[in-house]
C-alpha cells in the first residue's frame, strides 16, 4: 500500500518537474508596497492588472473582505495564504500565470470543473506547493501529502529552517488547539497553542509531519523543507470517519508538553460512555479520570486530588459557574450537545487562571457553523435537548443556541407514592454562542449561559437556583503570530429557599453571588522556542448574603438581612513555554494576586489570637462603601520541566503555588445544594495551596497506547472547615461557625489508554490520601480533638475502566467498571441512656469506612446509516447503569428503633437503571 | 425533631423524583470497634416542681452491647448559688434522689450538681440559672398523614399533637418538652373468681370453692401513664416574639393499640438554658438523622459536666436546670376507622390444672384470678351453653394492673 502511494507521488513529482521554474518565479512575485482597506475583488483586479497573472477561484468560497497588510516586499503567495486561511483557501501557482485559490488546499482531489478546460494540463504538473492526494483516500486512511515549504534560494547555506502556521478545522475554520505536530523522521514535535499556531524548526530536507489531536483525523504530510516558510494545516473533523477514539488522542502531547495533571476530553469521544439515565454528561466523565472523586452520587461537585469541591473553578467559555449541578448533584449543569471539549487541570494550572487552588475545569462550547444551519438534539428519560446552529452571515459570523430541559415532571403525577406525588423537580439550561469574524485580525465572541433548578420537596420546602453568565471576548491577531484577547465576563449565581416545615418559623431566604471579571491576555512568540503569555485579570465578587423573611403572616421569623460583601481580586501574570533544547522544555511563570475586601460592612473584631466567640468580641468596626477592610496579596508560581528521555518516554516535574480568596460554606458531608459562597475577610485568611508533581509519560507500540504515572503531594493552608454542630440558620457571624486548617494530600495516578482499534478506552488506578488537620491551643478551635482526620472524600484506592468496542461502524458496545474504597464515615462508638432513650455517642471523625464501591455500566449504541451527505442522522443508545444492581452504600446510619439501636445502609441506586436515549442531528448538507 | 423529619423528606424527595424509589434502605451492621471507652453519663434535672429530683449515673456501653451500666456508691449533691446543699441518696442502683422535703428549685437561683465516684474522681456541672416559667397556652391535636418511620413509601394516618405557649418574658427562650401519655386498656378476661388461700363451699357454679368477686369490672379497666421516650426542643431565638405556636410534638399512628379506647397526653413545658438547648438540639439531630443524603458530620456531644481534675475527660449527658409548667390533659377519642385485633391470651379450663394452681400457688402470688369461659356447643341452644371456670396463666391478661397501669380512672378521663 505504502509503496503504491510512494510511486504515485514520484510519478506526480516527475510530471510536475516540467515548468517548475516558471511557477516559482510567479509565486515569488513580491508586492512592493502595503495595501490597506482594499476590498478583495479590487485587490485581485489590481494584481491581475499589475502582473501577468490570472486568478481562478469560486466566488462563493471567498466572500468580499478587506485586504490589509503593511510590510513591503512580501511574496504574493504568502500574502494570499495569510489572507485566505480564514476561508480555508490556499493558493497554487502554475507556470502559465494562473493562480488557483482552492478550498482545503487540495487541488488534485477537488479540481473545480470551472477551470478544468483552462488548466488541465498544468494542474497536476504542479508547481503548487500543496499537492494533496486526497483522491486516494479510498485506498488508505492516512494520506501522505507532499508539500514544499520555502525556496531553495532562501535556504542556501542554512542547515535549519522554521515552519510556522496555523492548524484549523477544515469544516468550521476554527483553530485547533493542542494539536500535536511531530516530525516522524527526527522525532521533533510541537503542540499548537491556544490559537492553533505552531512553530517548528527542522533540518532542511525531507520530513514527514504527523498531525493529531482530539477531534481531528490524524494526518501525515511529507514536507520538503527548503527554507523558513508557512505551512497551514487544514484538518478534517473526525466525525466523518466514525472511528471513535474514546479519550483524547494527545499522544505525542502526552510526552512532549509540559502539562501535568492534565486531561482533555472531547464531547464526541465520550458520547458512548454509559451514565445515569443515559444522560450524556461530559463533566460526569471526569469522575472516570484518575484523581477525581466525589463523596457519592447526589453530591454536588468534584474532589480533585483530595481537595474540597470549592477549590475547583469551572469555566464555560470564560464564564465561571458557581453551581455546576442539576438536581442536587445527580447531573451536571452542562448540556453535552453544546460542549466541544473540556480540559481539566489538576496541577500546574495555567497562569492565566487563578483563584482556585485545586483545579480548573475549562469547558469549551462549540461555535456555530459558519457554513449552514443545522440542528441536533436528543430525548432521554429525564431530559430533552435541542441545539441549533448556523451562520448569521455566511462565513463571517455564526450562532449556536442549545437548550435542555426536564420534561418528566408530569410523570410524577401518576405515582401514588406520597412523597413523590407531593414533590416536583425541574431543571433546564441554555447557552447561546455568537461568533463574529470581524476581519482577518479580529474576532468577537458573545456567549451566554443560563441554568435553573427547581425543587419542591413534599410541599414543605422549595429550592431554586440559577446561574446566569455572559462573556464578550475580543480576539486580535497580530501578523507575527502574536495575539491579544480581551474578555469581559459576568456571572451570577442565585439561590432561593422557601421553608414551610413549621408555620411559625416558615421563611424564605435568597442569596446571590456576582462575579464580574475583566481579563486581558497577550500572547507573544518572539522566537520559536519561547512562547510568552502575559496579562491581567481582575474579578469583582459581590455576595448578597440575603434576607430571611417570614413566608406567611403566621410566621414569627424576624426579617433579618445578613448583608452583603464585596471583594476585588486582581492579578498580573507572566508565563513562558520555553523549549530549552531538543529534549528539555520548561513552562512556568508568576502570578501576583491582590485581594481587597471592601465595605460596606460591620466587621467583628476579636481579641488577638483568641477563638471567634461572643466572649472574645472586642468591637464592631464599621466600614463604608468601598472602604478597604483588609487586603491580602500572594504570589502564585508554576514551574514545570519536561525531559524527553527517548522519543517515547518523558519525565516531568512541576511545583506550583496558588491562592484562593473565596470558599464554600457547607456543613453537610455530601455537599447539599444550599451551600453558600463566602469571601476571605477580616477574620478569614485566604487559602494557599502548594503542589509538587512528578510523572513519567510514555507512548507505546507506535503510539497506539499511552501510559502515564503521576505522583503528587499537596499541602493547603487555611482551608475552611465547619465547626462541629455549627448552625448557619440566620447566622450573622459566620466566622464563628468555621475554622481554618491544613489539608495534606498525596497520591499516585496510573493511566493506561488504548487509543485506536476496535477496542479502545482507558484503565486507571489511583492511590491517594487526603487528611485534614484543624488544631489550635484552644479546645473549641479544634476539630477531631486536634488530630488529623481523613477528608470526607478520601478514597485510597480507585480503579476505573472505560472501554468501547466497535462491532461495526454502526454498532458499538461501551462499558465502565468503577471501583473505589468506601468513603470515610464517622460511626458511633458508644451508646448510653439519656432521658430513657438510647443515645449514640460518636468520637473520632471519619475513623471508619463505608463498604467498597463497585459498579458496572454498559451501553449499546446503534448509529443510523453512515451516508456522509443526508438530511438527518439518528442514533440510539441503550444503557444500563449499575448493571449488577449492587447496593453501594451512600451512607450508613444508626437509629433507635423500639429501644434498640439499629444500623441501616442507604443506597441511592439499589437496582440497575435501564434507559434508552435517542439522539438526532439535522444537517442540510445537500443545500450546501 | 423537625429538622430530622425534614431531612428524611429531602432525601426521599430527591431520590424518588429522579429514580422512582430506586434507592433502598436495608439493615446493615458495620464492623465496629467493640472495645469502646466507658464514659460517665449523667442524666439529671432540677426544676421548680417539687422534688424528689433524680440524678442517674451510668457508664456508656459499646454500640453492639447496648446496656445500662448503673454506677453505684457515688456521692451526689445539689448546690445552689446561695450555698445551700443537699446530698442525694442512692435509691436504686445508679439512681440518686433528693428527699421529697428537701431543696426545691426557685426561679432566679442557680444550681449545679457535684458528683464523686467511688474511685475518687470528682465531677461538677456548671451553675445554671433557673429561668422564669412560661405557661402552656394549650395543646391541640389534629388528624394527620405522615411518613412511616424507616419506610419512605408508606403514609401513616395518626394523631399529631401540637403545643402553644403563652408569650415568654425573655426574647430568647429555649423550650424543652417532656410528654406523658395516658391510655386506657382492658384485660382480656373479666375476673369472676379469685383465690387467696381460702376455700369456700363448692357449688355447680363454683366447683373449686373459690371466692366470688363483687364487681367483675375490677381490674378489667386500667389506665397507664408513662413518659414518651422522645425529646422535643425549640428555641425562639429567631422569632420576633418569644412564643410557640402550633409546634408539632408527638405523633401516634392510628394503628397503635394505645388509641383503642381513649388516649391523652400531658406536657411538661420547660424553659432551659441556651447551653442545654444546644445540647438537646444536637442530640436530636444526631440521633434522628434517619436518612443520610445531606447529613452533617457527627461528633461527640458533651454536656455541662466536667471532671475537675481532667478537663479532657469526655462526660456524656447533662444536668439540667429547668423551670416547668404543666399543660392540661388533652384527651382524644379512638379513631373510628381502625379495627384493632383482639388476640386473647390462653385460658385453661382443665380441672387438673386449676386444682394444681390452687394447691401449689405460693401466698406471695395471691390473689389468683379466674374467669368464666362460655363454651358454645353448636348442638346446644345458646342459653344452655356451658359456663366453665378458667385459669388465665398470664395473670396480667386478667389483672390489668399487672401491665403497669392503675385501675383508678383519671378524673379527667370522661368529657
Amino acid at each position: 500500500m505504502r509503496k503504491r502511494i510512494l510511486s504515485l507521488a514520484i510519478m506526480l513529482f516527475w510530471i510536475s518537474s516540467f515548468g517548475q521554474s516558471q511557477s516559482k518565479t510567479n509565486e515569488q512575485i513580491k508586492l512592493p508596497h502595503s495595501y490597506s482597506n482594499l476590498l478583495w475583488s479590487t485587490f485581485v483586479q489590481k494584481i491581475e492588472h499589475n502582473y501577468p497573472l490570472q486568478f481562478f477561484y469560486q466566488f462563493s468560497e471567498i466572500p468580499e473582505f478587506v485586504v490589509s497588510f503593511d510590510s513591503d516586499s512580501i511574496e504574493l503567495k504568502v500574502v494570499l495564504n495569510e489572507q485566505l486561511i480564514q476561508y480555508n483557501v490556499f493558493a497554487s501557482f502554475d507556470n502559465k500565470g494562473n493562480v488557483f485559490l482552492t478550498k482545503n488546499g487540495s487541488i488534485s482531489s477537488q479540481l473545480p470543473s470551472y477551470f478544468f478546460n483552462a488548466a488541465i494540463s498544468n494542474t497536476t504538473e504542479e508547481s503548487s506547493e500543496f499537492t494533496d492526494q486526497n483522491y486516494i483516500k479510498t485506498i488508505q486512511e492516512f494520506v501522505a501529502q507532499s508539500v514544499v515549504v520555502g525556496t531553495k534560494e532562501k535556504g542556501v547555506n542554512k542547515l535549519t529552517a522554521t515552519i510556522n502556521g496555523i492548524a484549523i478545522n477544515s469544516l468550521s475554520g476554527q483553530a485547533i488547539t493542542e494539536a500535536t505536530i511531530v516530525d516522524l523522521i527526527s522525532g521533533k514535535g510541537v503542540v499548537t497553542d491556544s490559537k492553533g499556531n505552531y512553530k517548528l524548526t527542522l533540518n532542511i530536507g525531507k520530513h514527514v509531519l504527523k498531525i493529531s489531536s482530539v477531534n481531528i483525523v490524524e494526518k501525515q504530510i511529507e514536507v520538503d523543507l527548503q527554507s523558513d516558510g508557512v505551512l497551514n494545516l487544514s484538518l478534517d473533523d473526525k466525525i466523518f470517519l466514525l472511528k471513535d477514539v474514546i479519550v483524547n488522542a494527545e499522544k505525542e502531547n502526552n510526552i512532549r508538553s509540559t502539562k501535568m495533571g492534565f486531561d482533555k476530553v472531547s464531547a464526541k469521544s465520550v458520547k458512548k460512555i454509559p451514565l445515569v439515565f443515559g444522560e450524556k454528561d461530559i463533566v460526569k466523565v471526569a469522575l472516570l479520570l484518575p484523581g477525581v472523586q466525589t463523596v457519592g452520587e447526589g453530591s454536588s461537585g468534584f474532589n480533585v486530588r483530595g481537595s474540597p469541591t470549592d477549590q475547583n473553578l469551572f469555566y464555560i467559555n470564560h464564564v465561571p459557574i458557581y453551581n455546576t449541578s442539576h438536581a442536587a448533584g445527580f447531573f451536571s449543569a452542562f448540556n453535552a450537545d453544546v460542549v466541544d471539549e473540556f480540559s481539566l487541570f489538576k496541577s500546574n494550572i495555567p497562569l492565566q487562571y487563578g483563584g482556585r487552588i485545586s483545579s480548573v475545569f475549562e469547558i469549551k462550547t462549540k461555535t456555530g457553523s459558519k457554513e449552514k444551519i443545522t440542528a441536533r438534539g436528543g430525548i432521554g428519560p429525564i431530559t430533552g435537548r435541542l441545539t441549533v446552529e448556523g451562520p448569521l452571515k455566511k462565513e463571517k459570523s455564526s450562532f449556536l443556541i442549545g437548550v435542555r430541559s426536564t420534561y418528566s415532571d408530569w410523570v410524577l403525577n401518576f405515582i401514588k407514592d406520597p412523597i413523590i406525588k407531593n414533590s416536583h423537580a425541574q431543571f433546564a439550561d441554555a447557552i447561546t454562542n455568537f461568533s463574529f469574524q470581524l476581519n482577518d485580525y479580529n474576532q468577537l465572541n458573545l456567549f451566554s449561559y443560563f441554568s435553573t433548578d427547581k425543587m419542591n420537596i413534599y410541599t414543605q420546602s422549595k429550592y431554586d437556583y440559577q446561574n446566569f453568565g455572559g462573556s464578550v471576548s475580543w480576539m486580535h491577531y497580530f501578523k507575527n503570530k502574536n495575539s491579544f484577547e480581551l474578555s469581559l465576563v459576568h456571572s451570577a449565581y442565585a439561590f432561593n429557599e422557601e421553608n414551610n416545615q413549621l408555620e411559625i418559623a416558615s421563611y424564605s431566604h435568597n442569596n446571590q453571588l456576582q462575579h464580574t471579571e475583566l481579563k486581558a491576555i497577550f500572547e507573544f512568540v518572539p522566537r520559536h522556542n519561547h512562547h510568552f503569555q502575559f496579562g491581567l485579570n481582575s474579578t469583582l465578587y459581590q455576595i448578597d448574603k440575603g434576607i430571611y423573611e417570614p413566608l406567611s403572616a403566621l410566621s414569627l421569623i424576624n426579617t433579618t438581612s445578613l448583608g452583603t460583601e464585596k471583594g476585588l481580586e486582581s492579578a498580573l501574570f507572566l508565563s513562558d513555554d520555553w523549549k530549552i533544547n531538543e529534549n528539555l522544555s520548561f513552562q512556568g511563570g508568576l502570578r501576583f494576586n491582590q485581594f481587597t475586601y471592601f465595605g460596606p460592612q460591620d466587621v467583628n473584631k476579636y481579641r488577638d489570637g483568641m477563638p471567634f466567640t461572643d466572649e472574645n468580641l472586642v468591637e464592631v468596626l464599621h466600614f463604608n462603601d468601598w472602604e478597604s477592610i483588609k487586603s491580602y496579596s500572594g504570589l502564585d508560581f508554576r514551574f514545570a520541566l519536561n525531559h524527553l528521555l527517548t522519543e517515547n518516554i518523558s519525565v516531568k516535574a512541576a511545583y506550583n503555588r496558588l491562592h484562593q480568596f473565596i470558599y464554600m460554606l457547607s456543613n453537610t458531608i455530601a455537599v447539599s445544594p444550599n451551600y453558600r459562597w463566602k469571601l476571605s475577610d477580616y477574620n478569614t485568611k485566604p487559602i494557599v495551596g502548594d503542589q509538587i508533581t512528578l510523572g513519567v509519560y510514555s507512548n507505546l507500540w507506535n503510539s497506539n497506547y499511552e501510559f502515564s504515572l503521576e505522583t503528587y503531594y499537596k499541602f493547603s493552608q487555611n482551608i475552611v472547615e465547619i465547626k462541629d454542630g455549627a448552625n448557619f440558620f440566620l447566622n450573622e457571624n459566620m466566622e464563628q461557625t468555621s475554622l481554618q486548617g491544613n489539608l495534606n494530600a498525596f497520591g499516585a495516578e496510573l493511566m493506561f489508554k488504548k487509543l485506536k482499534g476496535r477496542l479502545n478506552g482507558w484503565i486507571n488506578y489511583t492511590y491517594s490520601n487526603s487528611k485534614v488537620l484543624v488544631n489550635s491551643p484552644f479546645a473549641e478551635n479544634r476539630i477531631n480533638y486536634g488530630q488529623p482526620y481523613p477528608s470526607n472524600y478520601d478514597k485510597p484506592h480507585a480503579f476505573n475502566l472505560v472501554a468501547n468496542y466497535d462491532f461495526s461502524r454502526r454498532v458499538s458496545f461501551s462499558g465502565n467498571i468503577v471501583y473505589s474504597t468506601g468513603r470515610p464515615i464517622t460511626y458511633p462508638t458508644a451508646v448510653y441512656y439519656y432521658g430513657g432513650i438510647p443515645t449514640l455517642s460518636y468520637s473520632s471523625r471519619n475513623e471508619y469506612r463505608l463498604p467498597d464501591y463497585f459498579r458496572v455500566d454498559v451501553s449499546l449504541n446503534v448509529e443510523g446509516n453512515l451516508l456522509k451527505r443526508k438530511l438527518g442522522h439518528g442514533s440510539w443508545s441503550f444503557s444500563v447503569y449499575n448493571l449488577l444492581g449492587r447496593k453501594n452504600a451512600f451512607s450508613v446510619y444508626f437509629e433507635e428503633n423500639e429501644g434498640l439501636i439499629k444500623a441501616y445502609k442507604l443506597s441511592i441506586f439499589g437496582a440497575p437503571i435501564v434507559s434508552v436515549t435517542y439522539n438526532f442531528k439535522l444537517g442540510n448538507y445537500a443545500s450546501e | 425533631m423537625q429538622a430530622n423529619k425534614y431531612k428524611l423528606l429531602l432525601l426521599a424527595g430527591f431520590i424518588a423524583i429522579f429514580f422512582l424509589a430506586n434507592s433502598c434502605v436495608e439493615e446493615y451492621w458495620p464492623e465496629l470497634d467493640t472495645a469502646a471507652d466507658q464514659l460517665l453519663v449523667v442524666d439529671g434535672k432540677i426544676s421548680n416542681f417539687p422534688g424528689p429530683y433524680t440524678v442517674k449515673l451510668s457508664y456508656s456501653s459499646a454500640i453492639n452491647q447496648q446496656a445500662n451500666n448503673p454506677i453505684s456508691l457515688a456521692k451526689v449533691s445539689l448546690v445552689d448559688n446561695l450555698g445551700n446543699t443537699e446530698n442525694f441518696v442512692e435509691t436504686s442502683p445508679g439512681n440518686y434522689s433528693s428527699s421529697a422535703s428537701g431543696m426545691q428549685g426557685i426561679v432566679g437561683r442557680s444550681y449545679k450538681i457535684k458528683i464523686q465516684l467511688s474511685n475518687g474522681k470528682k465531677y461538677e456541672s456548671d451553675f445554671e440559672e433557673l429561668k422564669p416559667t412560661v405557661d402552656v397556652e394549650n395543646l391541640l391535636v389534629e388528624e394527620s398523614v405522615q411518613l412511616a418511620k424507616n419506610d419512605l413509601e408508606t403514609d401513616q394516618e395518626g394523631y399529631q399533637f401540637y403545643v402553644n405557649s403563652k408569650v415568654a418574658s425573655s426574647t430568647k427562650t429555649y423550650f424543652y418538652w417532656e410528654i406523658e401519655e395516658t391510655y386506657e386498656y382492658h384485660s382480656d378476661y373479666r375476673i369472676i373468681f379469685l383465690y387467696r388461700g381460702r376455700r369456700y363451699p363448692i357449688t355447680d357454679f363454683n366447683p373449686y370453692g373459690l371466692a366470688k368477686v363483687v364487681n367483675e369490672d375490677t381490674l378489667f379497666y386500667c389506665w397507664k401513664t408513662q413518659p414518651i421516650p422522645e425529646r422535643f426542643s425549640y428555641s425562639t431565638e429567631y422569632l420576633s416574639s418569644p412564643v410557640i405556636k402550633n409546634l408539632p410534638l408527638h405523633f401516634i399512628p392510628f394503628t397503635d393499640e394505645r388509641l383503642r379506647y381513649k388516649y391523652s397526653i400531658l406536657v411538661n413545658q420547660y424553659s432551659i438554658s441556651e447551653n442545654a438547648y444546644t445540647f438537646l438540639d444536637q442530640l436530636n439531630k444526631q440521633n434522628n438523622s434517619e436518612d443520610a443524603l445531606f447529613t452533617t458530620q457527627p461528633f461527640q456531644i458533651r454536656g455541662n459536666i466536667k471532671n475537675l481534675d481532667d478537663s479532657k475527660e469526655a462526660v456524656l449527658g447533662y444536668f439540667m436546670v429547668a423551670s416547668g409548667t404543666k399543660s392540661n390533659h388533652l384527651l382524644t377519642k379512638a379513631p373510628s376507622r381502625i379495627r384493632y385485633s383482639s388476640p386473647l391470651s390462653f385460658a385453661d379450663t382443665s380441672s387438673v390444672q386449676i386444682k394444681n394452681v390452687i394447691n401449689t400457688a405460693l401466698a406471695s402470688s395471691y390473689p389468683i384470678y379466674f374467669t368464666f369461659l362460655y363454651f358454645q356447643n353448636p348442638n346446644v341452644p345458646l342459653a344452655e351453653a356451658d359456663e366453665v371456670i378458667a385459669y388465665v396463666e398470664r395473670q396480667e391478661c386478667i389483672d390489668c394492673q399487672k401491665k403497669g397501669g392503675t385501675a383508678k380512672k383519671p378524673d379527667y378521663w370522661d368529657w
